[in-house]
């Protein structure tokens, strides 16, 4: 019984792939070449991968099949966001100097060696793939994929800038944001200032602000490159963002209100 | 059994969960509601892969087949991550309107 499901499960990777495959050939390849490539690849790994499963006497290509499973889902994500470049090209009008010139924090690269270090020491505990050290080295390579695949992600550019230098009529609500930090020991506290932005998409991104002027004068900036916007914290705001985010943009604004 | 989620591809299917959650679907949510919440949905279905074996031991209390979630819900999770991309994909398309029109 247990195989029967088993047997008919292997084919939902076959489809999902199949269909990666389907949309890159169709629909994909006449925005972006680049894009079509990438998915088709990283989709047709992944089915030979799946094939490969009716020939159990291949214990190379077994051990090595995470590695290729990093290499093609990493394909189809550079294929994603070759797609999201085409789709979203960079306008010709300049920023504001005031945004233009914001300083976002830079990918942290720390953080995911020691990541890495933890998913080392998981893959040395389970010893790999069942292949013994050289298993623990395939692992490792997969791994190493894997963090250098989300610095390359995080590379991509702040997500705020992202959308006002491509998207700006994605913009639908702005407003300045407080959080205030107590060091409950030292009694001692850190305020930090962002303009939040919030887009027709439901997703909110960020402006680092230094001060609460500076978070009230990057919005003003916000105004002229997205005329149009609700500006200010409210309930009222809140609830049409939560349910109708597209609608927010070309109403009547709402004095500017902090929320602490 | 907890060796056995550390094993080669559940630490690469945990990290791989992880920068899709966190990293991938933020940045197409930005273009695409759907798109964005096609790719959490297949950060979740890999992060099942590998819950999966906890799974398999309460089924096992509850004399259910074991290999229900040691095989059939990895099985499921793993398809269901790669039909999430394509549902992403597909999104995206559907979201880019006709050719040339910004």
């Amino acid at each position: 019984m247990i195989s029967a499901i088993l047997s008919v499960l292997n084919v939902l990777p076959v489809l999902g792939c199949g269909a990666l495959v389907f949309f890159a050939q169709t629909q994909v390849k006449e925005r972006s070449e680049l894009a079509s490539l990438a998915i088709t690849i990283g989709a047709g790994i992944e089915l030979v991968l799946v094939l490969l499963r009716f020939f159990p006497a291949l214990p190379l290509v077994w051990m090595v099949a995470p590695v290729l499973h990093v290499v093609a889902v990493g394909a189809v994500v550079r294929g994603v966001f070759a797609l999201l470049e085409a789709l979203n090209p960079k306008r010709a009008a300049q920023l504001p100097i005031l945004l233009a010139n914001l300083t976002f924090p830079k990918p942290n690269v720390a953080t995911r060696v020691m990541a890495g270090v933890f998913g080392l020491v998981a893959l040395g505990s389970g010893f790999g793939y069942g292949h013994g050290p050289l298993g623990v080295l395939v692992g490792a390579i997969g791994l190493a994929g894997v963090l250098f695949g989300s610095l390359w992600v995080d590379r991509q550019g702040p997500l705020a800038l992202w959308v006002l230098q491509r998207r700006p009529e994605n913009v639908v609500w702005s407003y300045v944001h407080q959080l205030r930090v107590v060091n409950q020991r030292s009694g001692s506290s850190t305020t930090h200032w962002t303009a939040r932005v919030g887009l027709s998409t439901g997703a909110l991104v960020l402006l680092p602000a230094a001060s609460e002027a500076h978070a009230q004068q990057l919005i003003g900036a916000l105004f002229e490159v997205c005329p149009g916007i609700a500006v200010g914290y409210s309930a009222e705001n809140l609830a049409r963002f939560k349910s109708a985010p597209a609608s927010m943009r070309g109403g009547a604004s709402v004095p500017t209100t902090t929320l602490r | 059994m907890i060796m056995g989620l550390f094993s080669g591809t559940n630490v690469l299917s945990i990290f791989m969960a992880f920068v899709f959650w966190t990293e991938v679907a933020p940045h197409v949510a930005l273009t695409s509601r759907p798109a964005g919440l096609a790719l959490k949905l297949g950060a979740v279905a890999l992060g099942l892969s590998v819950a999966s074996g906890f799974l398999g031991m309460f089924l096992f209390r509850f004399n259910l087949p074991p290999e229900l979630a040691l095989n059939v819900l990895p099985q499921l999770s793993y398809g269901a991550f790669w039909a999430c991309l394509a549902w992403a994909v597909l999104a995206l398309m559907q979201g880019a309107g006709p050719k040339g029109v910004a």
